[in-house]
């Protein structure tokens, strides 16, 4: 606005006196200064519509209309935004949607992942990952399928299967079915599978106490057949993945069976998680440590080979087979970082 | 197959007896209706007399918000009078509604049930239970009398313009009190929908058990942003104290079982049901919508 009203400026005294003699002289400078004028007048018109409809000075019109705005924010405050659909498993699209700026902080900044290994499987096809587990909240499975669902329609994200221990914990259940968190058990597999959807499972022993630090990175034989005789069932690949870092993330030290039995049989209050910094920190004692994660996807078994390990007994030599490649991808992801944080 | 000229009804006074006799009042080609009061003890000869063909159970207590003993006891001893009566009169077929809630709340259910689940109940809850050993004695029955049909309709909770029980009285409020700590999926079924295959299952032979839920589910708090009420979060001992009707199921316990049912998840697959009678009209969202916008109509009527 400004350059133009000096292009008028020198264009009027160049000019001359009046209106037809400066476009007789100078004629590129005339029909700038023609077409500049109209624009102008233009612009008065308009200002002169909007500011002397209301017959007020500026500023009352200005504050009037920003206290009309805030009274329509404040009444829409505790309104809905969106309507709530989830899928069958509880997944709210919308809400990983909104959400996804957390986990894309969580996945590049907080804990630096390191994707490595075979290509993502194509999303057109269903597969199940088998993964090491670790850590008390199932932030390992978020982030793998984080890792695999990125840039991806958020629907075809695979579901990760979460164990009951997890489940028992307060407010774990509504989150994670929103976050695509869906109960480990056969029948929940089969459903998935068939639906077409991804699924990451943790095959280790459900009974098992989470690992003492001391222990990490050891992974446990895989008890739990399921995800291979579903996986058999269904017809589909299976993909071992290693999950370093998870581990140091959540460091667990020791439990506190009395504090969480007595909130939950005194107080009413659900099952307080049994962290180890949770009561020295208080909540923010639920907040993983900032650790450098390594995700390393293994080659997968093909569904051929799957499918050939239908029967218990044939499911838990696959069982043994797929664990021993997972320690092996998971000494390589420690090795390929230098050091826990970095 | 054509439909049945006689159908036998039990409690023609609850909310779909009453249903269901308007209904077939209103169409020429509807069946005969027997009102059969379970008190008579010569049931099967009457069945005989008017040529009965098929008997919808529907005198079973709905939800109640304190259960008595006496009303629980009556159920289970009527519904085994009336299968007695069934297998001496030879009945064609036979229709008891259920529920979903026989599956139990547990935090080892998966997502959605079949109706091959086992039946777990609640084992504080009375009515549960009944209605747990009323499947069970039908089951007995199904496999004595392989000639008579027998349908089972496990219904969740129910909801509609006019359907009224502990479940929808608790859910009316403007506020409504939840399990700190859980938001559970919860599925509807339209009152409605109820009606249609307690229709269909008696009019045409649909043996076996099925779930009849609505399509779709939200989280509990879903359900109550979408009717703009008040979720409050409460912990559970408190939950009873908190809430200005009494909870559905409190009596000794204070509704400790009903929270059960707030707390994990029983989702039903209506997958079965949706093949034997066609998709239900509503799904669970329009239900819930439709209670909703009923009681929120008769709340302004009431204030104008």
């Amino acid at each position: 606005m400004s350059r133009d009203r000096s292009a008028d400026n020198q264009g009027k005294p160049k000019a001359g006196k009046t209106g037809a003699e400066a476009r007789g002289s100078v004629r590129g400078f005339g029909r700038l200064g023609e077409a500049l004028s109209g624009l102008r007048e233009e612009i008065r018109t308009q200002q002169r519509r909007t500011f002397t409809a209301p017959k007020e000075d500026e500023r009352g019109a200005d504050w009037n209309s920003l206290f009309d705005e805030l009274r329509k924010r404040v009444r829409t405050l505790g309104m809905v935004e969106h309507e709530p659909v989830v899928d069958e498993f509880g997944m709210e699209v919308a809400y990983l949607e909104q959400q996804k700026p957390f986990f894309d902080f969580m996945f590049e900044r907080y804990w630096r992942v390191n994707l490595r290994g075979a290509t993502r499987p194509k999303p057109s096809k269903p597969v199940v990952f088998v993964a090491n587990f670790s850590g008390i909240l199932p932030w390992d499975a978020m982030m793998l399928a984080h890792a695999i669902g990125r840039g991806r329609p958020t629907e075809a994200r695979p579901r990760f299967l979460v164990q009951d221990r997890v489940l028992a914990l307060p407010f774990a259940q509504a989150q994670l079915a929103r976050i695509g968190g869906v109960r480990s058990c056969r029948e929940n597999l089969d459903k998935l599978l068939a639906k077409q959807r991804s699924v990451i499972a943790f095959p280790e022993s459900k009974e098992q106490p989470a690992r003492s630090y001391r222990d990490r990175y050891q992974v446990t034989p895989f008890v739990d057949t399921s995800a291979v005789l579903a996986a058999a069932k269904a017809g589909c690949a299976v993909v071992p993945v290693g999950i370093v870092g998870a581990e140091d993330a959540t460091p667990r030290l020791g439990d506190m069976a009395m504090l969480a039995k007595l909130a939950s049989r005194d107080l009413g209050i659900p099952k307080l998680p049994s962290t180890p910094v949770f009561p020295l920190l208080g909540p923010l004692g639920l907040l993983p440590l900032p650790a450098k994660w390594v995700i390393s996807l293994g080659e997968p078994v093909p569904a051929r080979t799957v499918v050939e390990h239908a029967e218990t007994e044939t499911a838990l030599e696959l069982n043994g087979v797929l664990r021993a490649r997972i320690q092996a991808l998971v000494e390589g992801g420690l090795e390929s970082r230098s050091s826990t944080w970095a | 197959m054509n439909p049945p000229c006689c159908v036998a009804v039990t409690g023609v006074d609850t909310f779909f007896g009453r249903r269901l006799v308007e209904r077939w009042s209103q169409t020429d080609s509807a069946p005969r209706i027997v009102h059969c009061d379970l008190s008579q003890t010569d049931l099967s000869e009457r069945f005989r007399e008017e040529h009965v063909e098929s008997v919808v159970h529907l005198s079973l207590q709905d939800v109640p918000g304190v259960e008595s003993e006496r009303g629980l006891a009556s159920d289970l001893s009527s519904t085994q009078a009336l299968l007695d009566a069934c297998a001496k009169a030879g009945i064609r077929r036979l229709v008891i509604p259920s529920s979903t809630m026989c599956y139990g709340p547990r935090l080892e259910n998966p997502q959605h049930m079949s109706e091959d689940a086992r039946l777990y109940g609640q084992p504080d809850t009375r009515w549960v239970s009944t209605r747990v050993q009323i499947e069970q004695r039908v089951a007995t029955f199904r496999d004595q009398f392989p000639l008579c049909d027998v349908t089972v309709l496990r219904y969740c909770w129910v909801m509609g313009p006019a359907y009224l029980d502990a479940i929808v009285r608790y859910f009316e409020a403007d506020w409504v009190p939840s399990v700190l700590g859980h938001d559970p999926l919860l599925q509807f079924v339209h009152e409605d929908d109820v009606l249609d295959t307690l229709e269909a299952a008696a009019l045409r032979p649909h043996p076996g058990t099925f779930n009849v839920v609505g399509d779709g589910l939200l989280p509990l708090s879903g359900y109550l942003r979408l009717a703009g009420k008040w979720n409050v979060p409460t912990p559970e001992r408190l939950l009873s104290f908190v809430s200005d009707a009494p909870l559905p199921f409190s009596g000794a316990h204070r509704g400790r079982g009903f929270c059960d049912y707030l707390k994990y998840i029983w989702l039903a697959s209506g997958e079965r049901a949706g093949n034997e009678f066609g998709p239900r009209t509503y799904s669970s969202q329009e239900a819930w919508l439709s209670m909703v916008g009923a009681r929120r109509l008769r709340d302004y009527q009431a204030r104008n």
